[in-house]
């Protein structure tokens, strides 16, 4: 066995080695870094928009107009954010993933809104156990003097 | 006399000993050098699809809080994020509003060349010369 292992007849077997265990891992990392990195800006970029929208339409203009506070409508904000999500991220869901919008909640007498979003990948050429990506994005009411 | 032929006969076992070592390096190299190549290509392509959705992403973000001129504001946002770019993306549109409820689009059309186009077609292979995508951002336009 030794002596086959540090033959020159065992050349395949070190190629197969070092292709295994240098160039697939290589390849994966080429090909699955930029995907988690891609996924995760989806997700990033369809929940800020959700989180955005549901703070302009959700807002309550009477309360504001009668009394100078901000402040979210609770029941709207949920649906608008979800309908958003959506929306954005229907290419990921035809890409394969699973984004999920898994919280919208909202603080401080709901002047705030908190949004957090899912979505899984598989790495090594989708041999892995899925990988959930998570993000959360904030949204706050505010009011400008310069606001059309 | 003797001397030359001894020279040749070394020579000649050594070819012979390690003629196939570089007959087979002579077959493996241009395929290894290939999956190099690939997978700097990949990488390339990988870190474009990112920086173009970034640029899209902030573009269409920044349009969507001006108060005016909204459209140049996502414009020349998006292209400051692209200006830090190892890469051959530009902004290929933009629709914006400066009205209220309206959307702000940016799209991002990147260009990678294929580096490997020449070696793989050695193998048979064909690919596109460039690798080519399309990112895009929405956002709603801030204000009632």
């Amino acid at each position: 066995m030794y002596r086959f292992v540090t033959s020159s007849k065992a050349s395949l077997v070190w190629n197969t080695m070092v292709l295994m265990t240098v160039f697939l891992p290589l390849a994966s990392l080429v090909f699955d870094v930029p995907q988690y990195f891609a996924a995760a800006a989806n997700l990033e970029m369809a929940l800020d928009a959700a989180a955005q929208e549901a703070a302009n339409d959700c807002l309550q203009l009477l309360s504001y107009s009668q009394s100078g506070t901000t402040s979210l409508d609770s029941s709207c904000v949920a649906s608008q954010a979800r309908r958003r999500f959506e929306v954005l991220t229907d290419p990921m869901a035809a890409a394969g993933h699973v984004p999920n919008l898994t919280m919208v909640t909202c603080s401080n007498a709901c002047r705030t809104l908190h949004l957090q979003g899912a979505t899984t990948i598989r790495v090594l050429f989708s041999l892995s156990p899925p990988i959930t990506i998570v993000r959360s994005s904030n949204s706050q009411v505010r009011m400008t003097a310069g606001m059309p | 006399m003797a001397l030359k032929i001894q020279t040749h006969v070394q020579i000649f076992h050594f070819l012979r000993q390690t003629g196939g070592d570089m007959v087979e390096a002579a077959l493996t190299m241009p395929l290894m050098v290939l999956l190099a190549l690939v997978l700097v290509n990949f990488a390339l392509v990988g870190h474009a699809r990112t920086a173009s959705q970034q640029a899209a992403h902030f573009g269409a973000r920044m349009g969507s809080i001006a108060f005016a001129g909204a459209e140049l504001q996502a414009r020349q946002s998006a292209e400051s994020v692209l200006s830090g770019c190892l890469c051959q993306a530009q902004v290929s549109h933009v629709a914006a509003t400066d009205n209220p409820g309206g959307e702000v689009t940016v799209e991002v059309q990147r260009t990678v060349p294929n580096y490997f186009q020449s070696l793989l077609s050695l193998f048979g292979g064909t690919l596109p010369a460039t690798f080519t995508g399309t990112t895009s951002a929405t956002f709603r336009k801030e204000g009632w």
